[in-house]
């Protein structure tokens, strides 16, 4: 039965990265190029005062293909895949900003030591706190969930701002998980984490984290056999992000009143340092596994 | 195991239906003489199928190992599947308003996600239309015209050929497709990918038209280029085989993560069809649209302002299977509610438009439910659910495809052999949800008829209130038989009789249904929203009162 549950997303390696390019965009690289970040990648052409600017690669990588889609490069890094994003592609330096995978990110505790980083900003992120961020010169934001109404704001107050000649700085979004506040998995955290300082890349086609490949670090999902701790993700629920461990099957859980889906009874992990540990029966759609 | 007869083994096989979030799986296998569904499974997309079929495989041999006496080849076995995919994507243009209206209706009724509808002289629409045509997520690129256009037409329409041949020519991977009298501007783009099609008409939508036959025809093309089949047709063709079994006309919905289709079926042949991306349970389409979510949650009892519920509408799109609690089980009921509607409002609007055809129009008194949308909703809210969207005076029986095997049977390409599966499974697949008998016929002043029933129930002259919905204790099997009679004075206008007056038994009962018709809704959110979870209370199970968490 464990085997019939969703497996959390894992990380991928060497992930695909689109550009994608408008009519008047001139690239500048071709299918079979290297190119590190930094590097120019197109050349956007404003029609109205003539002027141009080039639009850098935020990865490193190989060009795989050029044509009127996009630029689309083999990045060489690990991907850590995410559910929604917004804005454009960015790079910078990663800055942890919470203690914890359940925390918020304030709009208060955002200063200036964020210009040219990307934020790990927890579990969930607001619109004051993004538009703070932004403003002192963050590059991006990562974060497990976000509120679609904060999203169509944020949308829509860069879409006032684009209507300018000159657009803003760019600026990426991505939320790991979805909508809501969701605690990032500690899979992706403990990667966020171990990267702290390095320079990563958020990229928004497709959503995705892409941090650098450390020669030492093993393989995504070969470290140990499928399924042999039976470790699973709350997604849903007031236990949404709690981990832990399936210790049985139980039949099966309501949901307006009906034993509609098959539960388990899972022994969760503290929430944070001193908070109790926990059995709870769970429906098997909730979870996901870890291993 | 020598001992056994060798001819039960090769006839077990599977059925499998892959949707863009589940896979539903079914083993059937012949017991006593007959194809009997043994079991059934759904499980999101992501899980490996063949653990769910082992899985299907072991739970039957756990409870009756005769019924499966070759169990341990199952690898081998017969598998019949069907997938549906994230609609392909098109881009619409034409001369005028109106034709631009019906080349994206007819797109639209055909499955496709239309993108962007442009008309030709309209500069503001010129940017996001260009942008559009280099989506890499676009598949195709459509430009109609009447045939001749007409003279409003022409001027604009050169405009656009003028736009989109370059861009057109920028992308090798663009199908183009001309319609109409935009076929004569086929010099204008690449050669070699440049597809004629028959002009829309104003109003679009339904099967019937030569351009939503060419959309079709187009769509399952694509499809047919990856295995297994499309399940949509296949759909389709299942539920003209039921018809013509059942010698009655069928209509079946079905709704999905990606898609919603609507089918009306008479038994001597097809009657019209249409497949949307927004009759979807939450079209992937609208997410960051605020507009459309609050849309949603205005068809249930929960308050459609607040953004934590909001938000677990959006997951519903992303995530369909997660969220088990009472409240992802109303929002579940409502997003299916919102998509029935969705589907039954564009098949009038369509219906209307063909109003001067010599198409029948939609009198089926059953109707097939199927879809993954329907996979963890109490049946009785998802019958009310049902009601609510599709609408008529008279008898309604509802029949639920709870192990989606319907798509699949309908990959069979031997309509007798199609016929004949259905005819033993039918029994085993088909799960009576309940019958509807709609009093009200469109006309408000008019007194609703008093009801008796004969047979399974026995109630004479029984009143029903106008705006209430009674549920009634049916179980499965029994009929009961009912008769109006009429309160308002002798009139010569059409008076409101069921097509037919007998109820089947269903897991929701029997509901007499004293509401309007169409629905009609208060405008203030609290009224709508009590309304709702009045209309939706005797349905719930006794464990689940209503949670008032609007």
């Amino acid at each position: 039965m464990f085997d019939l549950m969703t497996a959390a997303p894992g990380t991928e390696r060497d992930p695909l990265w689109w550009l994608p390019l408008a009519p008047t965009d001139h690239p500048l690289v071709r299918p079979g190029a290297e190119v590190a970040p930094g590097d120019a990648l197109l050349e956007l052409r404003f029609p109205v005062d003539r002027s141009f600017s080039t639009v850098e690669a935020v990865v490193g990588g190989w060009v795989r293909s050029v044509d009127s889609r996009g630029i689309c490069v083999q990045t060489e890094g690990l991907g850590v895949p995410g559910s929604i994003a917004f804005g454009e592609s960015v790079r910078g330096r990663l800055m942890v900003a919470v203690p914890d995978r359940f925390s918020e990110l304030r709009a208060s505790s955002i200063d200036i030591s964020v210009a040219g980083t990307i934020i790990v900003a927890g579990a969930r992120v607001g619109l004051e706190a993004l538009t703070r961020a932004r403003t002192l010169g963050a590059r991006g934001m990562i974060c497990g969930g976000i509120s679609g109404r904060e999203l169509s704001r944020l949308t829509a107050s860069d879409a006032r701002q684009r209507a300018a000649l000159r657009g803003p700085a760019p600026f990426a979004l991505v939320s790991l998980d979805g909508y809501g506040g969701r605690p990032i998995s500690s899979l992706a955290w403990r990667r966020l984490r171990a990267a702290a300082d390095d320079e990563v890349a958020l990229g928004t086609d497709p959503p995705m984290v892409i941090l650098k490949c450390r020669a030492a670090e093993p393989a995504p999902s070969a470290t140990r056999t499928p399924g042999a701790r039976r470790l699973v993700r709350v997604t849903s629920g007031p236990y949404v992000g709690r981990e832990g461990r399936v210790l049985d099957l139980r039949g099966t859980v309501g949901s307006g009143g009906m034993g509609l889906h098959p539960a388990a009874l899972v022994a969760l992990a503290a929430a944070g340092h001193g908070r109790p540990h926990e059995r709870r029966v769970m429906a098997l759609a909730d979870l996901e596994r870890l291993d | 195991m020598a001992g056994r007869p060798s001819v039960t083994d090769p006839l077990s096989f599977f059925t499998i239906d892959r949707g863009t979030a589940s896979v539903a799986v079914a083993l059937i296998a012949p017991v006593d003489g007959r194809f009997r569904l043994l079991a059934a499974s759904a499980m999101p997309a992501s899980v490996e199928l063949e653990t769910v079929l082992a899985d299907l495989v072991a739970r039957v041999r756990s409870v009756e190992p005769s019924w499966l006496p070759y169990a341990d080849r199952w690898p081998s076995w017969i598998r019949l599947e069907v997938a549906t995919a994230v609609p392909s994507r098109v881009v619409c243009a034409a001369g005028s308003r109106s034709r631009g209206a019906g080349l994206a209706g007819a797109f639209a009724g055909a499955g496709w996600d239309v993108d962007v509808r442009s008309v030709a002289g309209r500069p503001a629409r010129t940017l996001p239309l260009s942008h559009a045509c280099l989506d890499r997520t676009v598949d195709v690129l459509v430009v109609a015209a009447g045939d001749p256009p007409s003279s409003d037409e022409r001027a604009g329409l050169q405009e656009l050929i003028t736009m989109l041949g370059p861009l057109a020519g920028r992308r090798d991977d663009l199908r183009v497709v001309l319609a109409g009298g935009a076929a004569g501007y086929e010099h204008a783009f690449p050669p070699g990918r440049v597809t004629r099609a028959p002009a829309p008409r104003p109003v679009e939508g339904r099967s019937g038209t030569p351009l939503h036959a060419f959309a079709a025809e187009l769509i399952g093309r694509r499809a047919a280029v990856s295995a297994p089949p499309d399940g949509h047709a296949a759909y389709r063709a299942s539920i003209a085989s039921l018809a013509s079994l059942l010698g009655r006309p069928v209509d079946a919905v079905d709704i999905g993560r990606s898609s919603g289709s609507r089918v009306s079926v008479a038994p001597d042949g097809p009657v019209g069809w249409m497949t949307r991306a927004d009759g979807a349970l939450v079209p992937l389409g609208g997410l960051d649209d605020e507009a459309q979510i609050e849309g949603i949650l205005h068809w249930g009892p929960l308050a459609s302002d607040d953004p934590d519920l909001q938000d677990r509408i959006r997951e519903l799109a992303l995530h369909p299977w997660r969220d088990t609690s009472d409240i992802g089980t109303r929002l579940r009921a409502t997003a299916l509610r919102a998509a029935s509607t969705r589907l039954a409002q564009h098949w009038l609007r369509s219906a209307r438009s063909d109003a001067g055809s010599d198409e029948r129009r939609l009198d089926g008194d059953v109707l097939v439910v199927s879809g993954g949308a329907l996979a963890a909703v109490p049946v009785g809210i998802a019958a009310v659910a049902l009601l609510d969207a599709f609408r008529r005076p008279g008898m309604l029986r509802m029949v639920w495809d709870h192990a989606r095997i319907l798509a699949p049977l309908g990959a069979i390409a031997t309509e007798t052999d199609r016929r004949r599966l259905l005819a033993d499974l039918m029994d085993d697949a088909l799960i009576p949800l309940g019958s509807a008998l709609v009093l009200a016929d469109g006309r408000p002043s008019r007194k609703l008829p008093m009801v008796s029933f004969q047979g399974a129930l026995t109630a004479d002259g029984m009143t029903v209130t106008a705006g209430s919905l009674m549920a009634i204790d049916l179980p499965p099997g029994l009929v009961a038989r009912a008769a109006l009679r009429d309160r308002a004075p002798l009139s010569f206008r059409r008076r409101p009789r069921p097509a037919t007056p007998d109820a089947w038994g269903g897991l929701a009962g029997l509901m007499v249904d004293g509401r309007p018709v169409p629905l009609r809704l208060p405008e203030g959110g609290a009224a709508r929203r009590a309304l709702f979870e009045d209309w939706e209370r005797p349905f719930w199970p006794a464990a689940a009162a209503p949670a008032g968490a609007g």
